[in-house]
């Protein structure tokens, strides 16, 4: 008898434990926050006075969670470094900061499918999903925040942001990186395109002509081919135009804005009140001709066509391109130094300046940035409050500073009213990068990148005392630019899950499998026989309707930036 | 305790009989419960308009306009009919393989080999898609991909046919890699059905002046019977599913058509648009077809064969 009640209590307990073992982390993890947060922070506010900043009223221990959109951004996670032990010190506020295991479009779109939304959330500010955290109301406004908590951090703002990022008259996230005017002169110089380059023993070796326009880098292919067959010719970044945009590899916007140096303005119609589709404008499709003509050369290897990125960055890893192309701070910090340790220097990519197409110099839509992420406080947070308030001492100098560069004396010095790295943080930085964020955390902890005389000018001197060799070739690309602030063509794409939005992924994914079909295409009869058919389909599935869309949008973009 | 169950019906007392191994399927019972029934109100959102804002209960109600519009999506059209494809090629070669290698890894008589063999061949079961595919690129690569230049010194194909980039060679790779990464661990339950077998039955045969094909053909064959009738009705059930992992991961912009089954569609509407309620209508009308299917692969074989699953 005893033995068998004995056996199913055992069975039973065995069972349950094995259920057990899932569910039960998040819930401890919410209830830690709550009894420092509740109790201590009224006694405090009352023996403060109101002026001064906010976020000094309350200090007492606090954690908010954070979700990252950038599964890539391992170093942003807080795990005790220097910069956000000094953020913690000082509000006492500590981020526990998540990023999506896998993709995070997927990661985002089940969250807010579910609603189980973290404290805060760290996005885009033109991600499609922007629209529907604010139109579900599943986030706070700042303003409502700031009124209430924060007034200080409000008279903070730069007024030409909040005039353009806010959303029905009300501001509803803090972007950061949002750049002024000065920008485009002051600061590392930009470069707004994936310059291509050539490697320096190959160039050498075919007697390094003057590569100025598309017809001198065919050509000074067509000689690296026949004095290198082993080599390939030329490397791009993959091709994803759902990824990507409708240049379909990020490399091809130096091809791209060669053969059409005015397609934004091109893509504007005023009198019909469209803005077409890229696809439409001739000089955007005479880029896709070029690489079709490098393919019929032998001059492109089709396998890049569906590569995958880190397909290619192993081939480039290996100096395997004659001219390769890439994000160019990629090339110059992490390419050419692991080619120069791995297989020698000679073998480092230099960069090729602008090219000339027809005749006509090319243009780079240059711009300075609208914002990357924004900061959005979401209606599960518990204690909005505090976390306004730490929004507050981040946006400060004060929080920029111990951001970026963490405390006078010990982390940095000022040198001609400058701030500049100790030289151990300095060469930490510079040789292991790596273990510099694990150590220090700078750029990091809060994330609130904001612009400022002080360490903009910080970034341009040491930009150039690093990285010389890019900060030449930044300056050689940079007469091409021109600010395309002012035409009004950011944020145009519509919502996804609007009808137009359906459209539009329709069309993209024609054009995604167009572009290798052109790139491939035997002739020119051939490749226009191909580029027909397609504008033939984007025509029968709606396209017209999203360029209208395009259009209002493209109205509402100057409107917000003021310029009509 | 043991004067409670003195007078129940047979299906109680079996029960109470086997309380303790009751006990024991607990847990899936639980997880089944909770993981696949209480889920499934969720489907309700097919006929909804759903927002996250207004949840489940109170999204706004459009009837079948989801369903409308699904049967007049070209893209549905081409989804479906790429699934139903995939999975009738995969049924047809894949189906009858790990049949023939359980019933050669029987007749091998160095039983060392044959247990080396077996291992081997079920090895691949356990390395993951993303492994595969990766290894695909490679091995399939026009320039440096061992099996790619086999095939071109072999005149298979010509020398700068890319065979992950083409609609053609696509059908036929996802087939190959399917079967040679299922095959060995879909043998081990002929295997386990093979061991089962009363020897006498061949010593019998034997005597009997049968050779080692009539062997098979009249004792081996007839005892696998049941259990290839019943994985045959699973499979046919399993015809409108496709491998997520494996098409997603092989999908790229030369082959996006061709891959582009019911999962991947599904999929791509709703997790990457954002349109949940599009997405779960494409779910539901999977689901509905599967057990339609699959209920007329039972009726038929109860008629046909007497055996059955259900």
């Amino acid at each position: 008898m005893k033995g068998t009640g004995l056996k199913v209590l055992a069975t039973a307990a065995l069972s349950l434990t094995l259920l057990a073992g899932c569910g039960s982390n998040s819930e401890s993890d919410k209830t830690d926050n709550k009894p420092s947060d509740t109790g201590t922070s009224t006694d405090t506010a009352q023996t403060q006075t109101a002026d001064g900043p906010s976020w000094k009223i309350d200090t007492s221990p606090f954690t908010f969670s954070q979700y990252f959109y950038g599964n890539w951004a391992s170093n942003y996670l807080w795990k005790d470094q220097y910069a956000m032990k000094l953020a913690t010190e000082k509000t006492g506020v500590k981020i526990d900061r998540k990023l999506a295991t896998g993709n995070d479009e997927d990661y985002l779109n089940t969250m807010i499918a579910s609603g189980d939304l973290p404290d805060t959330i760290m996005l885009d500010w033109n991600n499609p999903a922007v629209t529907k955290l604010i139109n579900n109301g599943m986030v706070y406004s700042m303003d409502e925040l700031m009124d209430k908590y924060a007034p200080e951090l409000k008279k903070m703002l730069d007024p030409d942001m909040v005039k353009y990022h806010s959303i029905d008259g009300k501001l509803w996230y803090l972007p950061n990186n949002y750049e002024t005017a000065d920008r485009l002169t002051s600061g590392i110089p930009i470069t707004p395109i994936r310059p291509w380059f050539i490697r320096s023993d190959i160039y050498k070796a075919i007697g390094s002509p003057k590569i100025e326009s598309t017809d001198d880098l065919m050509t000074a292919l067509k000689a690296a081919k026949e004095k290198f067959p082993d080599v390939n010719p030329v490397g791009v970044e993959f091709f994803d135009v759902a990824k990507n945009g409708f240049q379909g590899s990020l490399s091809m916007d130096f091809l791209i804005d060669s053969f059409s140096p005015k397609l934004l303005e091109e893509q504007v119609i005023d009198d019909q009140q469209i803005l077409q589709y890229p696809m439409r404008n001739k000089g955007f499709i005479e880029a896709f001709r070029y690489m079709s003509e490098l393919s019929r050369n032998g001059l492109f290897d089709p396998q890049l066509l569906i590569y995958k990125q880190e397909q290619y960055q192993e081939k480039l890893y290996g100096a395997q391109y004659a001219v390769a192309s890439n994000f160019m701070n990629n090339i110059y910090a992490d390419f050419n130094p692991k080619i120069e340790s791995t297989i020698g220097a000679d073998k480092k990519y230099e960069v090729i300046g602008g090219l000339k197409a027809n005749g006509q110099d090319p243009r780079y839509p240059a711009s300075r940035l609208m914002g990357w992420q924004g900061f959005f406080i979401t209606k599960a947070a518990k204690n909005p409050e505090r976390i306004i308030r730490w929004a507050e001492y981040a946006w400060s100098d004060e929080g920029q500073m111990d951001f970026r560069y963490g405390k006078e004396g010990e982390t940095y010095d000022l040198v001609d009213g400058i701030p500049t790295f100790k030289p151990e943080v300095r060469d930490m930085m510079l040789k292991d990068n790596g273990g510099w964020y694990a150590k220090y955390g700078f750029q990091a902890s809060t994330l609130m990148w904001r612009s400022g005389k002080l360490w903009d000018s910080a970034a341009a001197r040491d930009f150039q005392a690093d990285q010389p060799e890019q900060f030449a070739a930044a300056k050689l690309l940079e007469k091409y630019n021109y600010d395309k602030y002012s035409l009004g063509m950011d944020n145009l794409e519509p919502d996804g899950s609007s009808p137009e939005g359906v459209i539009n992924a329709k069309v993209k994914d024609l054009w995604n499998k167009t572009i290798p079909k052109l790139i491939l295409s035997k002739n020119d009869a051939d490749f226009d026989s191909i580029y027909n058919d397609f504008v033939t389909q984007m025509d029968q599935v709606g396209a017209e309707k999203v360029e209208k869309v395009m259009y209002q949008r493209h109205l509402a973009d100057l409107e917000k930036k003021g310029v009509k | 305790m043991s004067s409670v169950p003195a007078k129940r019906s047979s299906l109680g007392r079996k029960f109470w009989t086997q309380r303790y191994l009751m006990l024991l399927t607990l847990p899936a019972v639980l997880w089944i419960i909770v993981f696949n029934y209480i889920p499934m109100y969720g489907i309700i959102i097919a006929f909804q308009d759903y927002t996250p804002f207004h949840g489940v209960i109170h999204s706004p109600w459009i009837g079948l306009d989801n369903f409308r519009e699904l049967f007049n999506d070209p893209t549905f059209r081409e989804s479906l009919s790429n699934t139903l494809v995939i999975s009738i090629v995969k049924l047809v070669f894949g189906f009858p393989a790990p049949i023939f290698l359980a019933l050669m890894l029987n007749e091998l008589m160095f039983k060392r080999f044959k247990r080396i063999v077996q291992s081997l061949s079920y090895l691949p079961y356990f390395v993951s898609w993303v492994l595969v595919v990766g290894l695909m690129y490679t091995l399939l690569d026009p320039e440096t991909g061992v099996v790619s230049k086999m095939l071109v010194h072999l005149h298979v194909i010509g020398s700068d046919t890319m065979l992950m980039g083409s609609e053609k060679s696509f059908l036929t790779l996802v087939v190959f890699t399917e079967i040679w990464k299922s095959i060995g661990w879909n043998s081990i339950i002929y295997l386990a059905a093979i061991a089962g077998v009363d020897p006498q039955l061949y010593e019998a045969a034997t005597v009997d002046g049968a050779n080692r094909f009539r062997r098979v053909w009249h004792i081996t064959l007839p005892a696998l019977k049941p259990t290839i009738i019943i994985l045959l009705i699973l499979s046919v059930g399993g015809l409108i599913n496709s491998n997520f992992d494996q098409l997603y991961l092989m999908q790229n912009s030369m082959t996006q058509d061709a891959a582009n089954v019911l999962s991947v569609y599904s999929y791509k509407t709703g997790l990457v648009s954002g349109r949940f309620s599009y997405a779960t209508a494409i779910g539901l009308f999977q689901s509905v077809v599967a057990f339609v299917l699959m209920y007329a692969a039972n009726y038929s074989s109860r008629k046909i064969t007497k055996e059955s699953l259900f």
